[in-house]
Formats: C-alpha cells, structure tokens, sequence
C-alpha cells in the first residue's frame, strides 16, 4: 500500500482519512434512514389523551372523531367539540380535560401535535386508501392499544411502494374497530377478499415509468357497483396501487 | 513491519465498524426507545414548504387558524345548514332516500361508528361510554320511539337533544338518512345487511319504483 518512502505521519493520516470515510458512509447510510430516523416518534401532547382508554377500551371508532378520512384526502383531528360530545358530562371536572374546557369556552383551537408527517410534495388521500377498505392500522399501527401515539411505521417511498406491489402481504384489511364501510360484505369477508383476491404485482419487480402508463396502473379502478343512491360512499374495487410519479407527486 | 501493518488495516475496520453501529445505534434511539423530539432531517428536500396546511397554525390570520370558520350568513356550497325546529321536524323533513341494500348497510356502519357509545348496538341504550358516567338515553326500541317519523329521528340527530349535540357535522344529510333506515330495521327486529340476494333484488325493484314515483312528483 504505501512505499518505504512514505513516512510514518503520512500513513497515519491517510489511515485516518479512510477511516473517517468509512465512518461517515456506515453512519449515513444507515443511520439516517427513515426506519431509524422517524419511527418511534412520540410527541407528547397537549393533554394525555389515550387512544387506549377511548379506542380501545370504550370501542369508540377511529371514525367517531376523525369522521373526514374517508371523504377528503386530510383525516381531520376532531374539533373541540367532539370531545365535549360526552365530556359535558363524563369527567367533566377532571383537570386532565381543563385546556379541552378551555378551548371549548374561549375557541380557540387546542395544539395538537402531528405525529404521522409526510414530505409537502406528496399527495397522499386518505379517502382513496380507506374506500380500497385499508386499515388505518396499516400506516398506523394498532392505535387502540396505544397510550400516547407513537409513529410505528417508516412512512418512505420505498414503504408505501412495498404496499402498492404487494398488498397481500402488507394491507391490514379494514377492522371493525375503526369503522370503515365496507359496503355489502362483512368485515371477515372483506378481509378474506383482500387476502386472496388482491391483485399482486410481485416484490422487487421494477417498471418504468412509460410501463407504468402503457400498463394503467396509474388509473384508478372503477367504483365497486353501483351506489344505489346518488351521493353515498361506497368502497371502492380492489386494485393495485399505482407506481407511476405522478400518482403521488403531482 | 509488515505484520503490523496488517494488523492494523484490520483493527481499524473493525473499529470503524463497531464506533459506526455505535453511532448508528445512537440515531436510531428511536427504535429501541421512543423519543419526543422530531425526525431527524438532514438535508431538507422540499419536505416542510411554507404553504398553508389543513389545521395547521397560520401567522396570516389574527387568530392564527389556517382552517377559516364559515362566514356568517353563509351556507356550505355542498348541503344546506340544517335550520328546522323540533315542531316543524316532522312536516318539514321528508325521508326520500330509498332503503337500499346498499343504505342499510351503510345506516348500519354509521349507526355503529356514531351512535353505539352511547345507544349501544341493540339501540337499547346503556353503551359504553354510558357506563363511564354519560347521561343514559332512553331506548330506540321504546314504543313512542317506533311511533316518531323519521324526520323527528333525523332532526335529533342533525340538531340534537337534550345532552346530546349535533351531529350534523359528522354526517352528511343522506348519512342521517341512512341511519333512520336502519333504527327503522331494528325497530322492526330485523338484522342487517344479513340481506339474502332474492330480497335485495325485491328491494331494489321496490325502491327503483318508489325513487321513480318520487322523481315524477318532484317534476
């Protein structure tokens, strides 16, 4: 590697380097990834509330309070006065709920903290995963059973492409506990049918983006029959996410 | 000399990698033990752009709300603001929503995500969140309960009652619909969307025929 000439300050020096090369590149490679960096986020929040207690132990649906996730693309925190739906009343002079009083008397909205973030330059809808009958728990992990809620999943590119290529193997198939309609099939039906009739595209297979618009998985499929009433939400057909950018990045 | 050298080109990958899974360990603290503060971001790709987002704080506004309030006066240019009194409930909100396969079910899920806390699934009452000290509602089952029309059942639930508040935000107008099909089947002890397909077929004739009829009225 080096000559009898080089001497003993040189060599050290350059050992270093490589060294500190080495160190950077394991460090950056792995260590700032999305599995490591993001998951296991846990802000604390303006009140301790449980998802717990009120998911998991009084079977309050995901959907009681954040009723627009299946019609906009944003699942909205509920506002003040979903929580005093039952807190006139239930442990109403607790002071855990004092700043939800508060609120409730001044309006002004409570400061939540956003937990689940993705980069501004993706469009990601909830309502389009949750009308595919996704569960929340597949992005969220099991909530009901979480005191304080925690990010338990990487929420990159490469996660979400894991899904789209291969939902059989990643979708949690939507659950009684969050309230997501499932049309005319039961919950085990629906489930049954997303675990063996889910279309898969085979993992680590890698299309192009003129693929991507020859073959129309950029298309959404079409509406699971027919809403017998103009205006209702029905679930929509299984089908492959899509893969193209501009699905997402738009 | 030489043996030295070797000696150290390997320790010296060894230590880099062990001092670098140190520090990789260290950074993903957030796998082995939660941690409060935010996502490490080193380079930052266009992820936090200075735009205005749903719910989220806006310095632009006096108080600081992204989400504007509806003006005054106004009224949303989906739906209508629900402004019926209890006394004309009953003349003024007519159920034309046809009670589809598709309606029950969704009366059901809607009955079972919004209303179970407290009216419990049977509609009995009694709920879980009654149990922890909320005021318990009388039962949907209840024979002056079956005698209500269905406007009175939606004006409840768009205006609420008593302790109970609106859920007018929570539901659209076909979604109350919806759930007054479904008390109406329970009222009557049937279960849904057990629905076998020869009687979904019937319905839906029926219901074609009722929406038609509804239509011609209308014109």
């Amino acid at each position: 590697m080096f000559t009898a000439k080089t001497n003993q300050k040189t060599k050290n020096t350059i050992l270093a380097g490589i060294a500190l090369l080495g160190f950077i590149s394991i460090v950056s490679y792995f260590g700032f990834d999305n599995l490591v960096t993001d998951v296991g986020y846990r802000p604390e929040q303006p009140i301790p509330f449980s998802h717990k207690l009120h998911a998991g132990d009084l079977q309050i649906k995901c959907m009681y309070c954040h009723t627009s996730v299946e019609k906009s693309k944003h699942s909205t925190v509920p506002a003040t006065s979903t929580c005093m739906n039952c807190h006139v009343a239930v442990k109403a002079e607790s002071p855990k709920i004092a700043k939800i009083k508060e609120s409730w008397e001044t309006g002004k909205p409570l400061e939540w903290r956003k937990v689940h973030k993705l980069p501004d330059y993706v469009n990601f809808s909830h309502a389009r995963h949750i009308r595919a009958r996704v569960d929340c728990a597949s992005c969220h992990g099991e909530v009901e059973k979480m005191g304080v809620v925690t990010q338990m999943k990487p929420l990159s590119m490469g996660w979400c492409l894991d899904c789209h290529r291969n939902p059989q193997a990643n979708v949690v198939p939507a659950r009684e506990i969050s309230g997501i309609f499932t049309g005319l099939d039961s919950y085990e039906e629906t489930a049954k049918k997303i675990k063996n009739d889910a279309p898969s595209r085979g993992e680590g297979k890698w299309i192009s983006i003129r693929e991507c618009a020859i073959e129309g998985t950029g298309v959404y499929e079409h509406e699971v029959g027919k809403a017998s009433v103009a205006g209702l939400v029905m679930p929509k057909k299984l089908a492959l996410g899509p893969e193209n950018c501009g699905a997402c990045h738009y | 000399m030489a043996t030295n050298k070797r000696k150290f080109g390997f320790w010296s990958v060894v230590g880099i990698v062990i001092f670098s899974l140190f520090w990789v360990a260290l950074l993903s603290g957030n796998i082995l033990w939660t941690s409060d503060t935010p996502p490490l971001q080193v380079i930052d790709d266009m992820d936090n752009q200075p735009k205005v987002k749903g719910q989220a704080p806006s310095s632009f506004f006096a108080d600081g709300k992204a989400t504007r309030d509806p003006i005054e006066y106004t009224v949303p240019r989906t739906g209508t603001k629900y402004n019926v009194s209890m006394d004309e409930a009953d003349t003024k909100n007519i159920n034309t929503v046809p009670a589809t396969p598709e309606v029950l079910a969704r009366g059901k899920n809607r009955f079972e995500t919004m209303c179970t806390p407290c009216h419990n699934h049977d509609g009995k009452g009694n709920g879980l969140v009654v149990q922890k000290g909320f005021a318990n509602p009388p039962s949907l089952m209840r024979p002056e309960a079956i005698a209500y029309t269905d406007g009175k059942f939606f004006h409840v639930m768009s205006a609420g009652q008593n302790i109970m508040s609106s859920y007018a935000d929570k539901l659209s107008e076909l979604d109350r619909w919806c759930i007054v099909h479904y008390i109406r089947v329970m009222q009557k002890g049937g279960t849904v969307p057990a629905v076998s397909q020869s009687t979904s077929q019937s319905d839906k004739q029926t219901t074609a025929q009722a929406g038609t009829a509804k239509t011609a009225s209308a014109q």
